[in-house]
């Protein structure tokens, strides 16, 4: 090869280089390019990935903290998710909820064997149904549950169905109590109606009998007869009288007062009976109750016949005990907003209502005094709801009682 | 001269009664009776009566519209109220209209003529 050859041997070379050197280089610029998509595609799919993330949490979030039980149930009915709610109110954990059948949660398992095949086959959904289902203790609980197809309703071939329930206790209780008194206010109605027309006759009967007595001279055995006339005419206005108090309490004239005065004033009216029974009693005032605005003559009568309660509940020596005390965010009304309230609580060691009978108790004309008329806890009941207050009892047969009188606390 | 008592209610015995019971008394009274409201208007229209007793609750004219009727027209007749209700509402509206004395029925007949004694003298 001569000189020239191989200068242009190695200019062939050097240009092959050369060639080659660009194509690397063209690859590398590919490369980091690519490298540059690829770096920018992935933050992208980070970015989506956080922002799915966070919508996940807010969704997971949102689904756990409503304040109504949700549980999702497949087509037979085993429970594939519970929400913390449901576990809260039913007081199980996530395991054992899992585990169950939906069935297994209704108290009553005929009711169930005709209501869950409704929703789980054939898709009728229910709205606010009421029912009891059983706690983790076996308790039944009132619950108001809805149901619905997660997913598309319309072609109906979803095998998860959603059950969204709420514990209705304090609805139930709420209600309860409204029927209570709309019962009060209808029989308070007719009482005074029919106590004010059998009154009407009474005071003819009486006048004539007292104007019949003045012409016999005292000795007449007919004017002691007629006097018989006018003592049970007394004596059934005395009852008529105490429908008319349970009818139509009067309006409230409401002062400031301390209520420890009040329950002081109505022990002294009953120690004679206190002491005859031989039963104890034990006051626990707390320090510093504000004072209540109440028409004092009628929480009297309150109080008054919540001891006679206590009392007549003791055979013979045991104790009353009663203690007061401020209680916060009461709920005196069903339609007001909550309060601070003065809580009067008269426990006996008594012999205790029966459960049955709990409910009945604040009825009038329920009784189980053979001499009892059963006006005095419906009266009670009235007469603390024209001063703003209510009154609960709480009790175990054969243990005792305590009542408790709330009075709301007004700021002077 | 004698006192004129007018004595209202639906209720007759106890019209009748508080009659007997007033010509009982040694006192000169001349008590007339009244079974309605109407009626009472009628025996005020025909002579001046010294006092009217008058039920409340009456078909037809009520004894508040009575009540109402005597303070206008005839001021110087006293009223007393009688009703079989027990409510301290209708004791209150009385006295604002100016009655003399709210009686619950039924009543000690003793009191009631003391009552009425009292006022009347």
């Amino acid at each position: 090869m001569n000189e020239r050859d191989k200068r242009l041997e190695k200019k062939k070379y050097e240009a092959q280089r050369i060639r080659q050197l660009v194509e690397d280089i063209e690859i590398k610029k590919q490369s980091s390019t690519d490298l540059r998509l690829l770096k920018e595609k992935y933050n992208h799919l980070l970015k989506r990935f956080s922002e799915l993330e966070s919508v996940f949490n807010f969704h997971k979030a949102l689904i756990h903290t409503i304040s109504s039980g949700l549980l999702a149930v497949d087509r037979e009915g085993f429970i594939t998710f519970t929400n913390r709610t449901s576990l809260n109110t039913l007081g199980y954990n996530f395991d054992e909820l899992r585990k169950k059948n939906i069935r297994e949660l209704f108290a009553d398992p005929k009711e169930a064997d005709e209501i869950v095949p409704k929703v789980l086959s054939e898709y009728i959904m229910l709205e606010s149904y009421e029912t009891y289902w059983l706690s983790e203790k076996g308790e039944p609980l009132p619950v108001g549950f809805s149901t619905s197809l997660l997913g598309d309703e319309t072609n109906k071939q979803s095998n998860s169905f959603v059950f969204l329930f709420r514990n209705i206790t304090q609805v139930n209780n709420l209600r309860k109590q409204i029927e209570r008194m709309d019962r009060l206010a209808t029989l308070g109605e007719l009482s005074a109606g029919i106590a004010h027309e059998i009154r009407n006759p009474l005071a003819g009967i009486k006048t004539s009998a007292q104007v019949l007595e003045e012409s016999f001279s005292p000795g007449d055995f007919r004017s002691q007869l007629v006097s018989r006339i006018v003592k049970e005419i007394d004596r059934s206005n005395e009852l008529l009288k105490k429908f008319f108090n349970f009818a139509k309490p009067s309006k409230p004239r409401q002062e400031f007062h301390h209520i420890e005065m009040i329950i002081d004033g109505v022990y002294l009216l009953l120690a004679p009976r206190l002491r005859k029974k031989s039963i104890h009693f034990r006051t626990e005032f707390a320090e510093s109750i504000p004072q209540v605005y109440i028409d004092s003559s009628q929480i009297e009568q309150v109080i008054l016949n919540v001891f006679i309660n206590a009392v007549e509940a003791i055979r013979s020596g045991g104790e009353i005990l009663v203690k007061t005390q401020v209680v916060e965010n009461m709920r005196l009304k069903e339609d007001a907003s909550a309060v601070d309230a003065v809580c009067i609580s008269v426990t006996d060691n008594g012999v205790g209502v029966p459960t049955d009978k709990l409910e009945k108790i604040f009825n009038p004309f329920y009784t189980t005094k053979s001499d009892g008329v059963g006006l005095g806890l419906s009266i009670s009941t009235r007469l603390l709801q024209e001063n703003g207050g209510k009154i609960e009892l709480q009790s175990q047969e054969g243990e005792g009682s305590t009542f408790r009188i709330y009075l709301p606390v007004l700021k002077k | 001269m004698a006192k004129r008592v007018l004595i209202v209610d639906d209720e007759e015995t106890l019209t009748f009664s508080l009659y007997q019971s007033f010509i009982l008394l040694k006192n000169d009274y001349e008590v007339v009776t009244a079974n309605s409201g109407e009626e009472a208007i009628a025996r005020l229209d025909e002579g001046h009566f010294d006092l009217v007793i008058t039920d409340i609750f009456m078909p037809g004219i009520s004894g508040f519209a009575l009540l109402d009727h005597i303070k206008e027209r005839y001021p110087d007749t006293e009223v007393v109220v009688m009703t079989a209700y027990g409510s301290s509402e209708h004791k209150d509206e009385a006295f604002n209209k100016g009655a003399r004395h709210y009686v619950e029925k039924p009543f000690e007949i003793k009191e009631f003529k003391k009552l009425v004694i009292d006022l009347l003298g």
